[in-house]
């Protein structure tokens, strides 16, 4: 194991553990109940039908597919920011920060086995949606199908064209790109949860960390725009101080966009493997250079 | 604290200065392959209203977008068109991309709407006809627009041509022509839908006279193609064809090639004189030629599936 004064895989290791288990206790897992109604409830819905009935079974997996992800990401993006900002405050107020830090734990230690505490539990909650969702989709999509193809089969319909429609709905199943879309919504709690790490390494209230957390994830889905305009918008038309705002705005905050690829997977399309290695690449820079910056604040912080 | 808060910024400033070039050349990529949603405009986010313009932040789009489209359906069938029109708006700025909203957008319209503005006894009878070729119109138009942000995909251009072609409505089959022959020649169709499309232009060029030549070459060519375009519709217009140009006897198809047998003859070209003619496809001798087979056939008067 990797170990030395400032860094420690091991101590790391125990302190996410911990986290991990500290979190769990606080019935996070109930969330999972509401979830699995939830994307039960939606795959017996039936969407009043299009005037085909692959236009309803297209329309009917889409429904299933968009309620679970956008469950996924709101619970992602909540409990990113609400159980990281807990946790600083939380061994304050139960004085177990006192007994670990004069261990001696140094501090990075301690805030990246936090950190990676709430991404493991993040990690397997989404995971656990995820696999309910794939196991829904995947035999809903089979009955689908197979009533399909039996209706093609009475209307006569060529092998290709049944193989063709059966590759439309398939595409509408669960798929790899669909996997790709969870692994995104990941990737952004991630990236959510490190700043909220961040601003709570210099706060003194669990609110005001949720709140600046808050803001910072509705600012990042328009760092997007503030950078068209930075780089591309020209003429005496746009003065130097919006120019210098927005330049401002894209050299501070992270740009959530990148991460909106569900509706893309949710539609059965491709996602390249090249753009989901990237965006891994990435969020392991905005992990670490928040966790650097946490460490920084945190580092001769008094208690 | 000043001085921690200045070094951060520094390093915050600093890394995004690293990162800038790295995602917009990353959001450049995925823009171009279609994968990152369109931006949502000022008027779509004033019409989402605040709570429905922070859910499609927050990656939701396509959550609103199928509940939009069950509120559209809803709007339907309380024959509320004008909302509908602006709900099916609403989610094709949301998922531009999902040709099904396209589709049942333009289907309401051009179909629904318009049906059902065409009954109401309220309007006087020249009301009713412009409302209802203005939500014909209207129906083209959307599918039109998904079309031209969808161009690999040929389904819209299927159901363009569907609208103007469909006797009920208000046929041009130029306007069908066209839009066929964005679909057929559409890289994604397989074999398959491309010849039932191949079919369908034949059938509309045989219902404009001045292109019967057209039609006589294109048909002659599909039905020589395979045996799989030789359907009884094919056969018996090409057969009206033949008689409507003139044609002499080396540039037809033989009428035992045409047809196996007379009695398949009599079945097929009545069915054709009774369904398509009054679609404006050609009947020159067809008549004529069902009288000749049912005397052939001894079929008594009362038992002639033609009543002309």
């Amino acid at each position: 194991m990797f170990t030395n004064y400032f860094f420690s895989s091991a101590r790391i290791g125990i302190i996410a553990k911990h986290t991990f288990t500290q979190l769990s206790r606080m019935k996070v897992f109930y969330f999972l109940v509401a979830f699995a109604l939830l994307i039960v409830g939606a795959s017996f819905f039936e969407m009043p039908g299009g005037r085909i009935a692959s236009d309803s079974a297209e329309q009917d997996l889409r429904m299933v597919k968009s309620t679970a992800m956008g469950a996924m990401s709101l619970f992602s993006v909540i409990f990113a920011i609400a159980a990281t900002a807990l946790l600083l405050p939380k061994d304050v107020e139960d004085r177990t920060l006192y007994t670990i830090l004069c261990k001696p734990v140094p501090r990075i230690d301690y805030l990246l086995g936090k950190l990676l505490g709430v991404l493991a539990l993040i990690f397997l909650s989404i995971a656990l949606m995820d696999i309910l969702l794939t196991g829904i989709l995947y035999f809903r999509t089979e009955s689908i199908i197979s009533s399909e193809l039996a209706n093609a089969a009475a209307a006569g319909f060529s092998s290709e064209q049944v193989a063709y429609y059966e590759s439309i709905i398939r595409q509408q199943g669960p798929t790899w790109d669909l996997q790709f879309g969870v692994l995104a919504i990941f990737l952004k709690a991630a990236v959510i949860a490190s700043i909220a790490l961040l601003v709570s390494s210099f706060s003194t209230s669990t609110l005001f960390t949720i709140a600046i957390s808050v803001l910072v994830y509705f600012i990042g889905h328009f760092t997007a725009d503030a950078r068209d305009y930075w780089l591309y918008m020209m003429g005496d038309d746009f003065s130097m101080m919006s120019k210098w705002m927005s330049q401002l705005a894209v050299l501070i905050f992270p740009d959530f966009q990148l991460y909106n690829i569900i509706d893309h997977s949710i539609e059965g399309k491709n996602i390249p493997a090249n753009v989901i290695g990237r965006l891994s690449l990435l969020t392991v820079f905005y992990c670490g250079i928040y966790s650097i910056l946490a460490w920084f604040c945190f580092r001769k912080k008094e208690f | 604290m000043l001085k921690n808060f200045i070094i951060c910024l520094t390093i915050l400033l600093l890394f995004g200065f690293a990162r800038v070039p790295f995602e917009a050349s990353l959001t450049e990529d995925m823009r171009e392959q279609n994968i990152l949603p369109e931006k949502v405009d000022q008027l779509t986010r004033e019409k989402l209203g605040q709570t429905g313009a922070a859910v499609t932040l927050g990656g939701m789009r396509s959550l609103v977008a199928s509940l939009l489209n069950l509120r559209a359906f809803v709007e339907g069938e309380k024959a509320e068109w004008q909302k509908l029109e602006d709900t099916y708006e609403l989610v094709t700025t949301l998922q531009p991309h999902t040709i099904i909203y396209w589709d049942l957008g333009g289907w309401q319209l051009a179909y629904n709407a318009a049906a059902n503005v065409s009954l109401n006894a309220e309007l006087p009878e020249f009301e009713r006809e412009r409302q209802a070729n203005l939500y014909i119109e209207k129906g083209d138009a959307f599918l039109r627009k998904g079309s031209k942000l969808n161009p690999d995909d040929w389904k819209l251009d299927r159901e363009l041509a569907r609208l103007w072609s469909n006797p009920y409505k208000k046929p041009d089959p130029r306007r069908a022509i066209k839009h066929l022959d964005d679909a057929i020649d559409s890289p994604e169709i397989i074999k398959n839908d491309r010849d039932i499309l191949r079919r369908a232009k034949f059938r509309e060029l045989a219902k404009q006279p001045l292109q019967a030549r057209a039609a006589f070459d294109f048909g002659r060519e599909l039905f020589e193609e395979s045996a799989h375009h030789r359907t009884p519709a094919l056969c018996a217009t090409l057969f009206a064809l033949q008689n409507e140009l003139s044609l002499n006897e080396s540039e037809q198809i033989p009428f035992a090639v045409l047809f196996s047998s007379p009695v398949t003859a009599w079945q097929h070209l009545s069915n054709y004189f009774n369904s398509q003619v009054p679609q404006k496809l050609p009947a020159a001798g067809v008549v004529n030629k069902i009288r000749q087979l049912e005397n052939q056939l001894e079929i008594p008067r009362n038992q002639s599936m033609i009543n002309p």
